[in-house]
């Protein structure tokens, strides 16, 4: 309860500081929901001259495309704050962190709670229900009971939160490396780059990428697989594999934050 | 005449003062190379996303209409896949070498560390420019590897220029791209006299930037009166129309207007950004400097 006090006290406080520069917010905002746009109008016109490409419609797309907005939407509102990390490192303020009476990791996570992903979230949410209701999956689950639908729904929204957990436990990973490199910003931005890698079809992947992707960085867990449930073509085993994936990298980015911890020497801050 | 004088006077200020530009040119290449495992990493970072677009095109292209040869499928949009790959590649490597948001000067203007460099026989923005060129030159001298395993993964559809002329219309171009560049960069950098956080002008300009360069996709993929607007802009010539006039997409005659449109662009900003300067400098506290 006290964690859940904490951040719902960070987020406001995040907030208020965001919105200390009213234009500057709601420009960022705007220029986000432009570049999601941008990259459905890439999608539209790919598929308005290739209206099957790769075995996929526009609609599938758009259930691929909005799972993996929502999902770095969610990441970057609640959970990137690792990516000051190195920042702390290097300024010593990461001392400050150590001694409070709070798990450090959890502190570090949301402590930048970033408003301005909100709207890549909420886009990524409208894109899946509208690629959702115009698709033959949900709609037809709808059709035959809510039950159903909702089960549906609940299935997609746990393949989500797994998704968010993977993205989040790499990225937090990468940031740890920041104590013995002090300069990650590159390791970042290839972690980043490579899970934007989501966003196509897994089909574009020869079978070795495919497995690479699959169980050493969990790329195609993040939009595909969760897309792939909505459209009720997915096993229970893979379902299962996600949920576990999930929760083992959470698992690991914790232990190798611990032992990242212990060769920790401070900068003197 | 005012434009002519302005560029005439920068290049003449440049000329004279070279070794102080050469000296920030080598030490900027100093400071990248401090953490330069880093900075490999990070222009490592540019061929993932390039690796997914060329895999999504060729598996589209691959796929079209069961062919099982990807050169026989048809053209998108009038371009065939060679020509998407080697747009795709010739862009991001037009998209590294040039800048589009420089942090440094905004941050210098907001923490008063500007003062530092008024005080010095310096022009700010030749300054500036020597840093972009040595950051660029590096781009170009790391990214050789990166590319040539890109390119030879991708040699049955990678596109040669060999025409001699065409390559001296690229030169011109990639020359007066990287002033448009850095002039864009700057002037929206020098709003840091007037606000406090720019952060979400940057934001908005990085967008604008990389769409109307044609990064996500080629313009002409767009409906054709969009793409005359963005046609009127700066951001379409370094990027786009370079691109174009590698994959011999533009005549002579087309090659020649979009220079001139180019040349034009650059002297209007060298008077924009002069005048900027002057206005911002008047309003400047030098607070904490």
């Amino acid at each position: 309860m006290r964690y859940v006090r904490m951040l719902v006290t960070i987020m406001s406080a995040s907030l208020q500081a965001q919105m200390a520069f009213r234009g500057s917010f709601i420009l960022t905002c705007v220029s986000t929901v432009l570049e999601v746009g941008l990259t459905l109008v890439f999608f539209n016109l790919v598929f308005a001259a290739r209206p099957t490409a790769l075995g996929w419609t526009y609609q599938q797309v758009l259930l691929l495309v909005g799972t993996y907005q929502l999902v770095e939407g969610l990441f970057r509102f609640l959970l990137a704050g690792g990516g000051r990390l190195a920042q702390l490192v290097e300024t010593g303020n990461l001392d400050m962190i150590l001694v409070r009476p709070c798990n450090p990791q959890y502190l570090i996570s949301i402590g930048r709670v970033n408003w301005q992903a909100v709207p890549r979230a909420l886009i990524g949410l409208t894109v899946v229900i509208r690629g959702a209701l115009a698709g033959d999956g949900l709609i037809e689950a709808l059709t035959v009971t809510w039950l159903a639908a909702a089960k549906g729904a609940g299935l997609y929204g746990l393949l989500v939160v797994a998704a968010v957990l993977m993205r989040y436990a790499v990225s937090y990973m990468v940031n740890t490396a920041a104590i013995w490199l002090v300069r990650v910003d590159a390791l970042q931005s290839l972690a980043a780059e490579t899970f934007s890698l989501a966003q196509y079809p897994a089909v574009i992947f020869k079978r070795g990428a495919r497995l690479f992707f699959s169980f050493v960085i969990p790329v195609l867990f993040v939009a595909n697989v969760p897309a792939n449930a909505l459209q009720s073509s997915i096993g229970a085993g893979m379902v299962v594999q996600a949920i576990l994936t999930g929760s083992a990298l959470l698992m690991l980015s914790h232990w190798f934050w611990r032992y990242a911890l212990r060769k920790y020497s401070s900068a003197g801050g | 005449m005012t434009s002519l004088r302005a560029v005439g006077g920068l290049v003449i200020a440049m000329y004279s003062h070279l070794p102080k530009y050469a000296a920030a040119f080598k030490t900027q290449l100093q400071a990248t190379q401090e953490y330069r495992a880093n900075w490999l990493l990070s222009i490592l970072c540019e061929g993932v996303p390039l690796l997914g677009i060329l895999l999504f095109w060729s598996a589209l292209f691959a796929a079209d209409t069961g062919a099982t040869d990807a050169s026989a499928a048809g053209a998108v949009y009038g371009y065939s896949q060679a020509e998407v790959i080697s747009y795709y590649i010739v862009i991001r490597v037009l998209n590294g070498l040039f800048p589009s948001v420089w942090w440094e000067v905004g941050g210098n203007i907001r923490s008063g560390h500007l003062a530092d460099f008024l005080t010095r026989p310096i022009d700010y923005l030749g300054y500036y420019t020597s840093l972009m060129l040595a950051t660029s030159s590096q781009y170009i001298l790391a990214t050789a590897g990166v590319l040539a395993v890109v390119a030879l993964w991708f040699r049955e559809y990678l596109i040669l220029q060999t025409d001699f002329l065409s390559w001296l219309l690229i030169a011109v171009s990639m020359v007066l791209g990287f002033a448009l560049s850095c002039l864009v960069g700057y002037l929206v950098q020098l709003l840091a006299f007037w606000f406090e956080d720019t952060t979400g002008v940057l934001t908005a300009q990085h967008f604008l930037v990389t769409f109307a360069s044609g990064f996500y996709f080629p313009l002409d993929f767009l409906p054709g009166w969009f793409h005359a607007v963005l046609k009127t802009l700066p951001f379409y010539y370094p990027h786009f129309f370079t691109t174009q006039l590698y994959l011999g997409r533009v005549n002579f005659g087309e090659a020649l207007v979009g220079i001139e449109i180019e040349v034009l662009w650059v002297a209007v900003l060298v008077v924009v950004v002069r005048q900027q300067w002057r206005i911002g400098l008047r309003r400047f506290s030098a607070v904490g400097g």
